[in-house]
């Protein structure tokens, strides 16, 4: 009864806020947004996150509520601006448009590139309008619950974070996912520390005291790589947009609106597990409604529900991912994670304390979440046009000008040239590790992660006098620990191998008993 | 009949060609992390030397424990690592990587071909590009006006990697500088060199 009325108090404020939101300011602000994240999601190479970590040092003078406009904007319209590249050329501009190629390709190819691009863009909008209702009501509730952790459950919730992000990102072996986190975890290390304020892997360096900033990190590894590999590219051949074929519209919204609704609740449940995000719940949604269609074998050739089941996904992910964000200072996924790095660097740390330091602040990001998804479906309509001509442009003219926006946003981020250093150095690192099949989502992850952990740790032994079962105690980290143990013995094959010793015993046992 | 044999016959000897250039990249990759399991293998026990050095000064100087000294979490990762970087030297081996590619001739061989030239080159032009933010550049005494040192990266790249009219190049490089020079410095009033 008491949640319902903290409910209802949450979207009266979120009226409010979408409201006052009005304002020539901050309409403008979010038009930009939202275009330059369609951008960024429609070329190959760029994401979201890249996209959020640019805006992060030019919003860094800012007042918070004008840079979160912009962030959430470039947020939300790269997530939708991926699917436009999937459904042209069949090349996902992010990676949680991947598995709408599959189907918004092949539309394209029958003639039918119009609708599919409709389909997403209305997908994507309804996927992302769900998310901030799940925010709106889950985020209370979870920060709630986290209220009442302590450092170990803290503590397991990071490394867990990190393990799974690092178990399912991994593109070849899934340690290389694990080693990435754990090498991120390293990076977060350096500089002084929380609890004694000893320095550590700073070798004299005092611009390493402060330690190493996440958003130059984020450009090193998701931007610097994709650059340097575009300049290998060739040449895009780019569907029209327009196609020759036209499908009613509503008739195919209305018979999925139950897929919708299950499609969007896989998008905010994969998107809350920690730097899972879009790309794993656009998947997952897409095999879902290939399970469940009755043509299911025709997947892949063209079906509506292969576009509308990833989009609905990928974007219902962003309310998803920030909900763990918001309520326990982990974000859900890459993008979400720079946000984390934003709101930081405003001096604002999310988790469960937040809604007591800045009580209207859920309410105010469901409220941009809102008005960024009218003005993605807007956009949409207007650029699909001229985002067909921009995929037209060669990546290798591109991708120099997106080198200048890097090294520009690195620098404007602190004004510190030593940040360009690192960028190079870790961005030289980031392309090897790339080219070896080692995800840069963990790594970052680890990166913010890290210290948290750290910190979290050693206090939690402070506290038990050294006793490693304090760690393991009470009974949310005692849950958090089971979960990041499964999740080890899971990829090492463990599980698998308990469960056919379990199998053949049980068979040596039933040939016994005959 | 023919055709139809014909054509199943090239998509066979399609699939081979598919699998043995997959198995050739595997082959490579595992070769690259032969070479990153030992680098990691080597760097994770240096940091587990450095981080049970940097614990016990701690706890000489601040009276720490050895639990919440500033290495504890440091070791356990670096502890981590190791076990991670052995399990991957196990697997590449298994699978087998080596270190062969390292040899002189093979690794002046892989220097010669075109896609590390151009690796090669986009970070040669970064790397100059970041530089001259702030150094001043020699016979000069001051690092290079942002506007002048972005047309030229922006030139070489296009002149390095795109296939298009100079005159093109120099537009694009010129609205490029101008462009992003005026939004940041006047617009977002973000200061650039």
């Amino acid at each position: 009864m008491d949640f319902l009325q903290t409910f209802g108090a949450t979207i009266a404020d979120f009226s409010r806020h979408s409201i006052a939101f009005v304002s020539l300011e901050n309409l403008a602000l979010m038009l930009g947004a939202v275009v330059v994240g369609i951008v960024f999601g429609v070329l190959p190479g760029l994401s979201a996150t890249i996209g959020i970590a640019l805006f992060t040092g030019v919003t860094y003078g800012m007042a918070l509520d004008k840079a979160l406009v912009v962030l959430l904007g470039v947020y939300i319209g790269a997530i939708y601006g991926g699917s436009i590249s999937a459904i042209l050329i069949n090349i996902p501009g992010t990676g949680s448009a991947a598995a709408t190629c599959l189907d918004g390709h092949a539309l394209a190819l029958k003639g039918e590139a119009g609708t599919a691009n409709t389909l997403a863009r209305i997908a994507s909008a309804l996927g992302t309008l769900f998310g901030m209702v799940l925010f709106l009501f889950f985020t209370p509730l979870i920060t709630r619950i986290a209220i009442q952790f302590t450092s170990p459950e803290f503590f397991w919730l990071a490394i867990f974070g990190i393990l799974i992000c690092g178990s399912m990102a991994s593109p070849d072996l899934p340690i290389k996912g694990w080693i990435a986190g754990l090498l991120g975890i390293l990076m977060a290390l350096v500089g002084q520390e929380d609890i004694h304020g000893w320095e550590r892997f700073t070798f004299g360096n005092p611009n390493l005291i402060n330690g190493i900033p996440f958003v130059p990190m984020t450009i090193a590894f998701f931007g610097i790589p994709e650059i340097v590999k575009a300049m290998k590219g060739r040449g895009l051949s780019v569907a029209s947009s327009v196609g020759v074929r036209r499908t009613p519209i509503a008739p195919v919204i209305r018979r999925n609106l139950l897929g919708i609704l299950r499609w969007g609740s896989i998008g905010v449940g994969i998107g809350a597990v920690p730097g899972v995000g879009e790309n794993i719940a656009a998947w997952v949604a897409y095999g879902d409604a290939r399970k469940r269609h009755p043509r299911g074998r025709e997947f892949g050739t063209g079906v509506y529900e292969g576009v509308m089941a990833p989009e609905t996904a990928n974007n219902a992910a962003i309310g998803g991912s920030i909900i763990p964000l918001v309520s326990l200072g982990i974000p859900g996924s890459p993008p979400a994670a720079m946000l984390l790095a934003a709101l930081m660097i405003h001096g604002i740390r999310p988790g469960p304390l937040l809604s007591m330091e800045n009580p209207g602040i859920i309410p105010q990001i469901g409220a941009l979440i809102l008005w960024g998804s009218i003005f993605m479906l807007v956009c949409g309509l207007v650029l699909t046009r001229a985002m067909e001509a921009l995929l037209r442009i060669p990546q290798t003219i591109l991708m120099p000008i997106i080198g200048v926006l890097c090294v520009v946003g690195v620098f404007a981020y602190e004004n510190n040239p030593f940040h360009l250093v690192l960028v190079f150095g870790f961005g030289v690192f980031g392309y090897f590790l790339d080219r070896m099949g080692y995800p840069a989502a963990p790594l970052i992850l680890g990166l913010i992660l890290g210290n948290m952990a750290d910190a979290f740790l050693r206090r939690a032994l402070l506290l038990s006098h050294g006793n490693i079962l304090g760690l393991i105690n009470r009974p949310i980290s005692f849950l958090f620990f089971l979960a990041c143990a499964l999740t080890i013995a899971n990829q090492l094959g463990l599980v698998q191998r308990i469960k056919a010793i379990l199998t053949q015993s049980r068979g040596a046992r039933d040939s016994l008993n005959r | 009949m023919d055709q139809t044999s014909g054509t199943a016959h090239d998509n066979r000897s399609d699939l081979h060609d598919g699998d043995q250039a997959t198995q050739l990249s595997m082959k490579s990759l595992r070769d690259k992390d032969v070479l990153f399991a030992l680098c990691l293998i080597v760097g994770s026990a240096s940091t587990l030397v450095y981080a049970l050095h940097i614990s016990f000064e701690a706890m000489k100087a601040v009276n720490a424990e050895f639990y919440t000294a500033p290495g504890f979490f440091v070791l356990i990762i670096a502890a981590a690592l190791l076990i991670l970087g052995s399990s991957l030297l196990r697997t590449a081996l298994r699978q087998g990587g080596s270190l062969g590619w390292l040899l002189p001739r093979r690794l002046v061989a892989s220097a010669r071909t075109q896609a590390f030239r151009q690796t090669f080159t986009a970070f040669a032009y970064l790397f100059l590009y970041m530089v001259l933010f702030w150094q001043p550049v020699p016979g000069w005494g001051a690092p290079m006006p942002f506007w002048l040192n972005t047309v030229l990266f922006l030139g070489l790249m296009m002149i390095t990697f795109a296939r298009i009219k100079p005159g093109y190049i120099v537009v694009i490089s010129v609205l490029t500088t101008l462009a992003v020079d005026g939004s940041f410095r006047w617009l977002l009033h973000v200061p650039l060199p």
